[in-house]
This record gives C-alpha cells, structure tokens and sequence, in this order.
C-alpha cells in the first residue's frame, strides 16, 4: 500500500510517516501544498492524508484540483475542525476528516478502512483456501498458523488480497508498493513473490504471463 | 391601570381627542340652531307687536321709541290705558281659528290686565317693568312659550306670545341627528385612526422581530431600511450600524478562538504523534532521545504561544491607568539590542544603532518588547552579511524608534493585514524562523496602549522599516 502524507510541521510529517511505514506502507512525504498536489496526481496512491493549512496551497484548494483527474481516498488531518470546515472538507471531496492531534492507532485504522471501501472490499479480514489474510492486524495465517512473512511480503499479499481475483500488473504493484526513494529494481517484485510462494505453497499467487499476478 | 400597548394608547388618546373634539362640535351647532330659532320667533312676535302698539300713546305721540308707525299712518284708534280694540287688519292673526296659535295681553299703567285676546293661555303674569326707560322692548321664554312686549313709557305693557313646543321638538330632532352623526363619525374616525397608527407602527414590529431574529443567532440580518429618513428609519440605522459591530466583535472573537486553538492543536498533534510513534515497539536509544527532543520543542512551542495569547488577551494597561513612568526610548532601544547583538555577530549580520534621546512616558517593559521584537524579526528575514539599523530620535510632536533592515523586504499585498493577530506573510510555519504571527499583533497592541503608533514601509527584495512613535514627553 502507498500513501501520500502531506503536512506542513516537519516533526509530525516525520512520525507519521515512520509510524505507516511499520505498518508496511510506501509512504512519500510532501511539505507544502504544490509538492503534494503534484505527487498526488503523478502515482496512483492508495491513500491521501492531508493537511488543511499548507503553505503555498491550502489542503481545501489541493483536494478541489486533485478531484478533477482523480478519486484517490483523501483523508484529511487537520486541526481546523470545527462543523463547517469538516462539512467544507468532506463535500469538496475528501472521504474521511479527522482533528488534529488525533490518536495514532485510530488513524491507522481509518486509512485501512479508506484503502478497504475504495478497493471494494467491506471486512478486513479475506481467506484464501487454508490461508487466511487479516488486513488489520497484517497477519497471515495457514491452517490457523502465523506465517513469518516480512513487511514487504505482507504488503504485497495484502494488496493482491485487496484485488483478489483482479489481475495486479508489475506496473502496479512497483507504484503500490515502493515509495519515491526505492529503486525499482525490475527482479525486486520476483525475488518476493518467489520468496512468498516457499512460504505458502506455489499456487498461492498465479503469475498470468504478459499480464501480472492475482490471487483467488 | 393603562395599557402597555403603544398601539392601544394611540388609539385611546385618538379616540378622546376625537370624542370630544365631535361633542363640542355638536354642542355648537345645536346651541347655534336653537339660537337662531329663537331669533326666527322673535322676529316674527315683534312682526306682531309692531301693529298693535301702534296704538299706544307716547310722549312724542302714538308708538315707542324706534317702534313708531310708519309716517302718514293712521292715528291710533284707541286710547290703552280705557280700552284697547284691536286695529282691523290685526284681528286676523290672533282669532283662534287662525291657526297661527299667536296670542296678546295687554296691561294698564297699574299692572291690572286691560284686554287678553281669546287664545291667551291662563296665568300670564305682566313682565317686569324695566328700571330705566330703556329696553322698552323685550323677550322672555315660559315653559313652551316665546313671549315678545314692549312697554309705553307711561307704562302701559302689550305682550305677544305663542307656543314654540314645534321649535322644541324640532331642535329635539336635530340634536338627535347630530349625535348620529357625530356617532358615526367617531366610529369611522376611530377605525381609520387604528389602521394608521397600525401603518405607523409596523415597521416598530418589524424592528423588534428582526431584533428577535438577531439575538437568536442570525448575526448576518438586518432591518431594512426605506431610506425615507424618517425618524424610524434613523433608529433602523442605528441599530443596524449596533448589529453590524456586535457582528463583527463576535466574528472576529470567534476567529481569535478558532485561531488560537489550532495553533495550539499543532504542537499537541506532534507531541502525540512523536510519543505514540516511540512506544509503539522497542527502539533504540537514539530514536526514544530524537522522540523526546521533539516533544521538548513542541512543549517550548506551546508554552511560547500561550505566553503570547495571553499577552493579547490581557487588555493593555492605557497610559491613563498603567505604568506612567518617564522613559527614554533610546535607554529602552540601548537594553534591547544588547541580548541581541551576539546572535547577529552570529549571523555575521551587522546591528548597529544610533540613539539619540527620546523622551516618552510608558512601561518600558513593554516598550522594550516591542523592540526586541522587532529586532529580532529583522534578524530572521535578513540575510548573512546584511545589516540592520536601530535609530531612535525625535521628530515633531513624537519620539520614534525604527528598526532599518535589508532583508528579504515584504511584499505590498501582505502589509495591510501584518499586524493582525495569527497573519503570517509565509503561511508555512517556518519554525526556525518564526511563531504563530502573533509577534506583530501584540507589538501592535502594546503601541496603542501607549497612544501611539507601529508603521511599517518595504520594498521587496531591499528591506523593511518599522517605525514605533510615540507622543513626546
């Protein structure tokens, strides 16, 4: 999963964004309003956390030029809150609102639920055969046993889990799962996959030749 | 006891002056009418009487004063005080089947009656006998009747006289109609008075319901206003100019807040975040010691900013109330550039200062604050190797301090709104550079407190000038 923070206080930019990456997230870091803008519309993220006072550009005039080409999940963090800035944010497009200083677990919660709904998806918890994938709490479990996986491979297979039974191109997945900073090595994503498939078994995830991967 | 109602008061006030304007009004044409009546009767007895007392004697001869018969008339064909026959042509109107109801008595010089035409009523007592000679001729009014007399200076009296029961009863009826009249005219009087007064005091509810509408919370409505400068009008005015201040206090009272709390959120949120970051799983050393590094800056940040509210939102002592100590701003310029000069040593920024005496009366606490301030905001926005220039001096009727930059300068749009509490020129919070914009708005406010006045002027890219003036000791 990859997201996108945008925030104007270096401190907290910084803490959020290693806090989601823990979580297993790519995350890219933007400090101002045009820098945001700008990421938001080159990579397709699963998610957007935004600031309301930015300089350059405010988090209100960033969402309102961002809808115009996308409907990447937005949600908004800020400490602006009262009824009409939350009514103001939530009609200009954003899909969830919440003050700031808000409580760490219960933002990590609602991106994953943002990232859940705009994959189509309404539990967090999705079973493959014997294999079970808890989106929550990122564990894999086979036969009712946690499989060790790293962060990578859990991302991955969450991913695949979140458009399971959808082909997941290369492309997608290098954009989905690596951030900015990392290079995409092209064989990265197979020494992954590969690693994943001695874990759980071959047929877990079905390369489609040409195509990409899935998983059903 | 009386009603509270505007409204009704008007009407009641409308309908007395009303009422009795119709009664006296009544009473006048009724009083006129039955005076004329009476003068019509009077006229027609003395018609009467003329004939009949051309038979009484005189001292000059036949006929009273004024009451003589016409000249070649016959001469009087009885002597009054013997016997009286009445004159042929006069007989007619007081035989009793003339129809006229008229009647006559005469009296001798003694009083005892001498003659009484047939259709004289019983009891008719002689009329007094005037004390002078004159008025000869008179009127007097019994029960039903209008009697006219005259008397001959020797004194003899002839009375004429007749019913004026029709009269009565006619002015009965006319008094009867009038009251209808004034009756209906009080009633229409009465209703096109209330739907006036209630035309003239719409625009008072409305007021008052607009008013209503305003302290429930409808802080943007406002009576409208016809523009006929009527004296409702003006009071509209009036109150609309209230509103709109009442308006715009709370306004910007509730941006203040609004303001105030999401600067003070910001530090909280990182303070949060860096310390659930932190405990979220075993870290190494450096990472717990960068967490709390950054909690401690946040803490600093948020005791600063509360400082600050706090300083803006205690009222400034005025220079009526507060410190009125005799101060120079070039001693106060010389303590607050002091503390100052090492970190623009530091900086390699050159802070030079020229202090001629500036006599002024004020705290120089505060003073003092203002201008560590604004030394402090040139030494952020000035440049390595630049320069700034404290001057205090005197100039007219007022002592200045201005603070000279050549930093990065501040562009035209931004500088009406500098001073305003929480405007940042950048609206990133450069957190090396600078606090939540409240540095200039309490300057401000310490400056007024002092009477006096903080200007600024900038050409971007060259420089700033503050300018703190204050009135002359």
């Amino acid at each position: 999963m990859r997201l996108l923070i945008v925030e104007d206080e270096p401190a907290l930019l910084s803490s959020l964004a290693e806090s989601f990456r823990e979580e297993g997230y790519a995350v890219d870091e933007a400090e101002d309003g045009e820098d945001g803008l700008a990421k938001a519309l080159m990579w397709d993220y699963d998610a957007i956390i935004l600031d309301v006072m930015l300089p350059r550009l405010t988090g209100f005039q960033l969402l309102e030029r961002l809808r115009i080409r996308k409907k990447t999940p937005v949600l908004m963090l800020t400490a602006r809150h009262t009824t009409g800035d939350r009514v103001r944010g939530l009609d200009g497009g954003a899909d969830d609102y919440l003050p700031k200083p808000c409580e760490l677990p219960e933002l990590l919660a609602r991106v994953r639920a943002l990232i859940r709904r705009a994959a189509g998806q309404a539990t967090s918890v999705v079973k493959f055969g014997d294999i079970t994938v808890d989106l929550g709490g990122h564990i894999v479990t086979q036969r009712g046993v946690p499989v060790t996986l790293t962060a990578r491979e859990t991302s991955l297979i969450e991913y695949l889990a979140h458009h399971r039974s959808r082909i997941v191109t290369r492309e997608q997945l290098y954009e989905h799962l690596f951030d900015e900073n990392e290079s995409s090595l092209s064989n990265l994503l197979d020494v992954h996959v590969s690693n994943i498939r001695k874990k759980l078994g071959h047929d877990f995830i079905i390369t489609r030749r040409g195509l990409g991967y899935s998983i059903a | 006891m009386f009603p509270a109602s505007l409204h009704l008061r008007l009407q009641l006030w409308h309908g007395f002056l009303l009422a009795a304007v119709l009664t006296g009004l009544s009473f006048a044409a009724w009083h006129y009418q039955s005076a004329n009546e009476l003068r019509r009767v009077d006229r027609e007895l003395q018609q009467h009487l003329r004939p009949l007392s051309a038979g009484l004697p005189g001292p000059r001869g036949p006929g009273g004063p004024g009451n003589g018969p016409p000249p070649g008339a016959p001469p009087p064909p009885v002597r009054l005080d013997r016997e009286f026959r009445l004159p042929a042509a006069s007989a007619t109107p007081f035989a009793p089947d003339s129809g006229t109801g008229l009647y006559y008595v005469i009296w001798r010089r003694d009083g005892s009656e001498n003659a009484r035409s047939a259709t004289a009523p019983a009891g008719i007592a002689r009329p007094p006998a005037p004390a002078g000679k004159s008025p000869l001729l008179g009127e007097r009014s019994r029960d039903t009747f209008r009697e006219a007399y005259i008397f001959t200076p020797p004194g003899e009296c002839l009375l004429v006289g007749r019913s004026i029961q029709g009269e009565h009863q006619a002015l009965a009826e006319y008094a009867r109609w009038l009251a209808a009249i004034a009756a209906a005219v009080l009633v229409l009087g009465l209703g096109i008075g209330w739907w006036i007064t209630s035309r003239a005091l719409r625009p008072i509810a409305h007021i008052s319901s607009t008013a209503r509408r305003i302290t429930r919370g409808a802080w943007g409505d406002r009576i409208p206003v016809s523009g006929e400068k009527s004296e409702l009008d003006r009071l509209s005015s009036v109150l609309n100019e209230t509103f709109a201040q009442l308006e715009d206090s709370l306004l910007s009272q509730t941006r203040f807040t609004a303001d105030a709390a999401h600067e003070l959120r910001t530090p909280v949120a990182v303070i949060l975040a860096q310390a659930q970051h932190a405990l979220a799983r075993e870290r190494d050393p450096a990472t717990y010691r960068a967490a709390l590094q950054s909690c401690i800056d946040a803490a600093r940040r948020l005791n600063q900013l509360t400082e600050s509210l706090l300083d803006l939102s205690t009222p400034q002592p005025g220079p009526a109330e507060g410190k009125h100590e005799p101060a120079d701003l070039a001693t106060i310029a010389a303590a607050a550039a002091a503390p100052l000069q090492i970190l623009a040593t530091g900086k390699n920024i050159t802070l030079t200062c020229v202090l001629d005496p500036a006599p002024c009366t004020g705290d120089p606490v505060r003073l003092g604050q203002i201008i560590s301030n604004l030394l402090s905001n040139a030494l952020d926005h000035t440049p390595e190797g630049g320069t700034i220039t404290l001057r205090t001096g005197t100039g007219g009727a007022s002592s200045t301090a201005t603070v000279t930059d050549t930093g990065c300068g501040i562009a035209p749009e931004h500088l009406p709104r500098l001073f305003d509490r929480f405007y940042r020129v950048e609206s990133s919070r450069n957190r090396r550079t600078g606090g939540a914009g409240l540095g200039l708005a309490i300057c401000k406010s310490i400056a007024d407190a002092h009477s006096g006045t903080l200007e600024v002027t900038s050409t971007p890219g060259h420089g700033s000038v503050f300018t703190l003036s204050l009135p002359r000791a």
